[in-house]
This record gives structure tokens, C-alpha cells and sequence, in this order.
């Protein structure tokens, strides 16, 4: 919970400062990313605890950033939540099938935003 | 199913038979009478001339017997001197006039003779005048008790002349005797000129049966009797005098059977027979028989050729109307029959052309309307396929619409919620009691348009049928608690008291149990929503007819009969609905969606003034 350091990629400005006001409120630190390559270049260098990921990005599909953190080693352990809109029936299933360790829907509850990431902030598994 | 094949007999034999039965029967019928009548004719015909001969034989004999008597009776006439010069002078004259008369001999009344002449020496006269005594001979005793005396035959022995002595009395008064030596080469001549054909012949015998003339000369000298033979001996006891009877069969001495005809000759007591040997008499008969029966079995041949060719000219159109018939019936509708006979065959030939024409003609008119119909079907399934596509197309186009739309407004309606959330729980400072109150309201606005936002989109993705139901087994009356407990806040804040009673029959059902539970959530919180305070919503579940049925009963302000009906359609709300101005209008739609995708129904049983009560089945499951 000190400082812990979670990349928020979101291409959306007002949904950005929500996550990032409500997290930096609760005493994360935040790093933002509004394309997946930024994502990709952001969690390389920075190794944060925790991805929010979008699932609608400009660049590519939050599936595939996915794979692509999974593909580096050095990223490959990095917790990643789906936040989507697309928030239809199965939904949640599938993200998790595709490797996300967690999904949260849009609109979000803060409250449950805010449980579900201090549960994987601690690490994957965790 | 084709009729059992029935044994199939040749007509062509049955014609022959019965044109040859009639023909044979025509033929021998006729030629049987023409040969009877013909035997008949026949028959009479050479027995006639077999009784003429015999007759004229005997007609001859006794007018050469009669010539002979008058001849005598000429030199019979008495004289003055019974033995003198002129009764030797009336001998010279018939002896010269009758040669058949060679001696001449008078005896005078007491018996003796007195004039004998000869003509083999003519004029010779013997003139032992009244000499010897012939008193006890038969000719004179004879002739002078019947007037008429006729000798036995008699036989020269050097040529075999027969003679015969005949004598007469003189007329009275002198009755003396005139015996003449007679010669009966007329007898035999007469007998010659009597035989018919060629193995035909005639003899004459006397009143014992002795042969007086006979072709074999012979049996003559030998003095033969035919007394013996049957037909002969009947001639002469006169058993045979009936007039039918003259002509007879008999056998001859040899035991040939013979056509014996017979004639008397009276005086002197003779027959003459006219016989001929019946092979002989009726070989014509015969050969006219025989000739009938070539032409009989000639005829026989031509008709049953003639027949057959009859029959087979009749049969022949028959069977090649029958063969084309069998080819028709196996669908050879080309086929046509080639009868070219101009009669009823004929006629019925056309008539079966005619009608196989038709049928062709309906058949192709058949086939190619079946083939157009195909066509057609062909277009219109062409055509129902690509309608199939636009609309699966347009049905894709509307789910991606929906889905782009569902994300779009979730990603600023997370913004209103985000930050109203965040305000709300006064993260960034404090709220007043009003700011709070403002909040709540915009929460609950943003929580009622993403209801709208999950329903449109179930609502599209059942109607696209993009929905696969996850079918399992689960607990109802498990989905029925879940149910109660998510309105119980809701009700319990408005005061209306929620109650469930499940038959213990009920049990587990197969369906996709969300869905289900979607459906059940729907009708109650419906049920609650429009209940007004004080009231009660019961949920209930029981098995009938071997479905499952569940209820909720509300004690609310009921629906109009005018919007039952439409409830169950989208966005379409009774009279409370609108008024609440809550609700999306799509649950009912989506809630009948759902139940008929399980093959259930869904309707309400409604009253103004009384509440309402929601229906749905669930069809019985498979045990």
C-alpha cells in the first residue's frame, strides 16, 4: 500500500483523471499511458506493481498488450486488471481466460475498484 | 402394385382351331352326304343297267323262243293228209326260211312219224312215212297234254352247238305233233350281247339250274348245275320274285362276291343272269369315293393353311397393339402401333395413337411445368437465401451497432459515476446535505440509464439470436430465494411484504439458470415496484400438467385489459409505468424473450383495482 506504483492505461482524459485522482487520493502513485505502445514502453521501464488496462485502445486491443507484457520477462509477472466498457454477459470470463488477472467494468464502482486493486497489488497470485 | 401376370393362351391358336373346326366339319359333312347320295346313284345306276341287260337278255331270248313257236305254228295248220306232200312242203318252206331250225318231224296223232325234214340237207326228206313210233316220247306226250313242249338243252359234241328240241300240236283236228330241232345260237348270242364291263358276263340256265348258255362253254358240256348257289336257287323257288330283288349279290362258283341281275324266260321255264364281280361294279364308287377324300383332305389343307393365315392377319394387329400398349406402360410415350388395316383394328389403333399422343403431350407439359416450378423454387430459394444473408448481415450490423453504442456510453457514463462516486464519498473535501442528496439522484440516474444500456442490448442479442442458453440443471426454489432476497431491501423500504411458497414437488429444472433468474428478478421487482405500501407480492412455484408454473401475485393497481396485450412488448408500459417514469419498458420484452426460448409462455392475469398476477411456464423436463 506505500506508494505502490500502478500504470493506468486509458484513452479516455476524463476517465484517466478519475483513476488517477481516486488512486493517487488513496496514496498510489500513478503512471499513464493512453496507447498500448506507451503501455508496453511505460511498464518496461518502470516495472509497476499494478496495470489498469483498457480493453479499447487507439493502437491495439488490451488482449494483445496483454500478451506482449506476457511476452517480456521483464513484464511478464506485472498483475494486469481488464477495465472495460465492454461489459456484456461472459464478458468477464473471457478476459480471464485470456490471461487478465482481474476485471473490473466500466461504469466502475470506486469502492470495488479500489478492493479489487489493493487485492493485486501485492503481486500476481496475490 | 401390378395385378398378378394371368397365363396367356395364343389367340392365334384359338382362331386356327376353331376357323379349321368349321371349315373340317363344313367339308367332311358335305363330302360324307355327297358320297352316300353318289354311292346311292351310283349303285342304282350299275344295278340298272345290270337288271336292263338281264331283261333285254330275256326279251330276246323269248322273242327268238316266240319266233321259233310261230314258225311252227305256221306248219302246224292241219292238212288233209296229215303226212303227205303238203305238210313236207310247208317243212322245205321254214326250213328255208329258218335256218335256226335245222329238223323238222311230224308225228301223227297216234304217234307215229310221218315227215322228217333236214336242213342241212335241204329238201331231204326221210320218207319212212308214218314209220316209227314215237308214242311214248316226252315231246309227244308233253305236247300233246300242254300244247307246248320244250326239251333239254342238248350239246353237239363236235362244236359244242347247243339245240333243243321243241314240238307243238298241230291245231285241231288232226293233233298230231310237230317236234323241230331248234339251233340256240341265238340264246348264246343274246347271252354274249348281255355281259357288262369287262369282267362282267351273263348265263342262262334252266328250270333245274342247269347251265344252258355260260362265256365258259365248258362248264356247258359238263352239264353244271348252279342250283346250288344261293341267289340262283332263291331265282328259281321264286323266293326272289319281288321286283327288288331281281337285282342281288351272290357269289359265283368261284366264291366271288357279284351284282347278280336275273331275268325269266316263259316259256320255257329259263333265267338269264347278268352278273358282274362287285370290285368291278363298283370300282366307279369307289374312285368317285376315293376322289371325294383327296379333295376332302385337299380342301382340309387349304382351309387350315388359309386358317392360319386368317387368324394370323387378325392376331397379328392385336399383338402388335398389345406390344406397343406394354411399351407405353413402361414409359415408351413415343411409342406408336403400325396397323394399317382399315377396320375396327384399325380404329382402335388410332384411337390408342390418339390417346398416347396425349398423354405425351400432358406428360412433357407436366414435365416442363414441374421443371419451371423447380426453376422457380430455385429463384425463390436463391432469392430467400440472399434476403437471409442481408438480414443476418443487417442483424450483424445491428449487434456491432449496439455493442459500439453499449461501449460509448459506458465510457462517459463511468465518468458521471466516477466522479459523483468520488464526490459522494467526499474524497476531496466535504458535501452538504443538499450537494449529497444531488449526488445520490445523479447515481441513481446513471444506474437507470445502464439498465437500459444491459437490457437493449440482451433485448438485441435475443432477437439476433445470438443467445445460447447454458442449460443445466439447477435449484428453482434456489433461484426463487436469490430472487426474493435481492428485492427484499427495495420492498421492504416501500412497506410491501414479499412471500414465497413453492410446491414440494418442485424441485430442479433444466434451463440457463441466469437467465432464468433474470426473468424471476424482473417480474418481482416489477411486482414491487408498482405494490403500493401495505401490500403484498407473492412469488410462488407449483407443477401442472407436467410443467412447471411460477406466479407473481402482486397486490398493485392492476393492468387494463387494452394494455395486457402490449406489456409484453418494447418500450411499451401500462398507464403506472409511464407515471413512475421508471423502468426501462424492456424487461417484459426481453423477460418473454427468455421464456420462449425455453419453450415456455409468459402472460398476466390482471383486474384493475385488484393487482396483477405474472405468469411463466417452463415445459415439463425429461425424468
Amino acid at each position: 500500500m506505500a506508494g505502490e506504483q500502478i500504470l493506468v492505461v486509458e484513452d479516455n482524459e476524463k476517465n484517466m483523471k478519475l483513476f488517477r485522482d481516486v488512486l493517487q487520493a488513496t496514496g498510489y502513485r500513478t503512471l499513464e499511458a493512453s496507447t498500448g505502445g506507451q503501455a508496453l514502453m511505460l511498464a518496461t521501464e518502470h516495472g509497476p506493481a499494478l496495470v489498469l488496462m483498457d480493453i479499447r485502445l487507439p493502437d491495439m486491443d488490451g488482449v494483445e498488450a496483454l500478451s506482449r507484457l506476457r511476452m517480456d520477462e521483464r513484464t511478464a509477472f506485472i498483475p494486469v486488471l481488464a477495465v472495460t466498457a465492454q461489459a456484456m454477459k461472459g464478458d468477464s470470463e473471457r478476459f480471464k481466460e485470456a490471461g487478465f488477472d482481474g476485471y473490473v467494468s466500466k461504469p466502475v464502482d470506486i469502492d470495488e475498484l479500489l478492493t479489487t486493486v489493493e487485492q493485486h497489488c501485492g503481486g500476481r497470485g496475490g | 402394385m401390378e395385378p398378378p401376370a394371368r397365363p396367356h393362351h395364343r389367340l392365334i391358336w384359338k382362331y386356327t382351331v376353331v376357323v379349321v373346326t368349321l371349315v373340317a366339319a363344313a367339308i367332311v359333312s358335305v363330302g360324307v352326304i355327297e358320297s352316300y347320295f353318289s354311292y346311292q346313284d351310283s349303285t342304282r345306276a350299275v344295278t340298272g343297267v345290270a337288271a336292263d341287260k338281264a331283261s333285254s337278255a330275256a326279251v330276246s331270248i323269248d322273242q327268238f323262243i316266240q319266233e321259233i313257236l310261230g314258225d311252227l305254228e305256221s306248219v302246224a295248220q292241219p292238212t288233209v293228209d296229215p303226212g303227205g306232200p303238203e305238210r313236207l312242203q310247208s317243212f322245205r318252206g321254214l326250213l328255208g326260211r329258218q335256218k335256226l331250225v335245222s329238223q323238222l318231224t311230224y308225228l301223227d296223232s297216234s304217234g307215229k312219224e310221218c315227215v322228217r325234214a333236214y336242213s342241212f340237207e335241204i329238201n331231204q326228206v326221210d320218207s319212212r312215212t308214218c314209220g316209227s313210233d314215237r308214242s311214248t316220247s316226252q315231246e309227244f306226250i308233253r305236247a300233246r297234254a300242254e300244247q307246248q313242249y320244250f326239251g333239254s338243252v342238248a350239246f353237239d359234241e363236235r362244236d359244242g352247238r347247243a339245240h333243243m328240241t321243241i314240238a307243238v300240236t298241230e291245231d285241231a283236228p288232226g293233233e298230231g305233233v310237230i317236234v323241230a330241232d331248234v339251233d340256240l345260237r341265238s340264246v348264246r348270242e343274246a347271252i354274249d350281247r348281255a355281259r357288262i364291263g369287262t369282267a362282267g358276263y351273263a348265263y342262262a340256265v334252266d328250270a333245274q339250274g342247269e347251265l344252258i348258255a355260260h362265256p365258259d362253254i365248258n362248264l356247258v358240256l359238263a352239264h353244271t348245275s348252279f342250283a346250288a348257289l344261293p341267289h340262283v336257287r332263291a331265282a328259281l323257288t321264286g323266293a326272289a320274285a319281288a321286283p327288288a330283288d331281281v337285282v342281288t349279290t351272290g357269289r359265283d362258283p368261284d366264291g366271288r362276291e357279284v351284282l347278280s341281275a336275273f331275268h325269266s324266260v316263259e316259256p320255257p321255264g329259263w333265267w338269264v343272269f347278268v352278273e358282274e364281280p362287285l370290285t368291278e361294279a363298283f370300282a366307279p364308287i369307289e374312285s368317285a369315293i376315293w376322289r371325294t377324300v383327296l379333295l376332302l383332305v385337299v380342301f382340309l389343307i387349304l382351309a387350315v393353311v388359309t386358317s392360319v393365315l386368317l387368324a394370323r392377319n387378325l392376331v397379328r394387329p392385336i399383338e402388335s397393339i398389345q406390344a406397343a400398349a406394354a411399351k407405353i406402360g413402361s414409359g415408351a410415350l413415343d411409342q406408336r402401333i403400325e396397323v394399317s388395316s382399315r377396320d375396327e383394328l384399325g380404329a382402335l389403333a388410332d384411337e390408342f395413337n390418339r390417346m398416347a399422343a396425349r398423354l405425351h403431350t400432358f406428360y412433357a407439359g407436366l414435365e416442363q411445368q414441374v421443371q419451371e416450378r423447380t426453376r422457380e423454387l430455385a429463384t425463390a430459394l436463391a432469392e430467400l437465401d440472399e434476403k437471409t444473408r442481408e438480414l443476418e448481415a443487417a442483424s450483424h450490423h445491428k449487434s456491432e451497432f449496439l455493442a459500439n453504442m453499449s461501449h460509448e456510453l459506458r465510457t462517459p457514463l463511468n465518468a458521471i459515476n466516477g466522479f459523483s462516486q468520488v464526490l459522494r464519498r467526499q474524497l476531496f473535501g466535504e458535501i452538504n446535505e443538499k450537494q449529497a442528496e444531488y449526488l445520490d439522484d445523479i447515481l441513481g440516474s446513471a444506474r437507470h440509464l445502464l439498465s437500459l444500456i444491459d437490457d437493449v442490448l440482451d433485448l438485441s442479442k435475443v432477437e439476433a439470436g445470438q443467445i445460447d442458453l447454458q442449460v443445466a440443471a439447477f435449484s428453482l426454489p434456489g433461484a426463487l430465494e436469490r430472487g426474493v432476497v435481492i428485492v427484499r431491501e427495495r420492498a421492504t423500504k416501500g412497506g410491501v411484504r414479499v412471500s414465497l411458497s413453492s410446491d414440494p414437488g418442485v424441485d430442479t429444472v433444466m434451463g440457463d439458470e441466469r437467465r432464468i433468474r433474470q426473468v424471476i428478478f424482473n417480474l418481482l421487482s416489477n411486482a414491487v415496484k408498482f405494490t403500493p405500501a401495505g401490500g403484498t407480492v407473492d412469488i410462488a412455484a407449483a407443477q401442472l400438467d407436467g410443467e412447471v408454473r411460477v406466479s407473481v401475485s402482486d397486490t398493485g393497481p392492476g393492468i387494463a385489459p387494452d394494455d395486457q396485450g402490449r406489456i409484453f412488448d418494447e418500450f411499451q408500459q401500462a398507464a403506472a409505468g409511464k407515471e413512475q417514469r421508471e423502468g426501462t419498458g424492456l424487461g417484459l420484452a426481453l423477460s418473454k424473450r427468455l421464456v420462449e426460448l425455453h419453450g415456455g409462455r409468459i402472460w398476466v392475469d390482471s383486474e384493475l383495482g385488484k393487482g396483477s398476477t405474472f405468469v411463466f411456464t417452463l415445459p415439463a423436463q425429461p425424468a
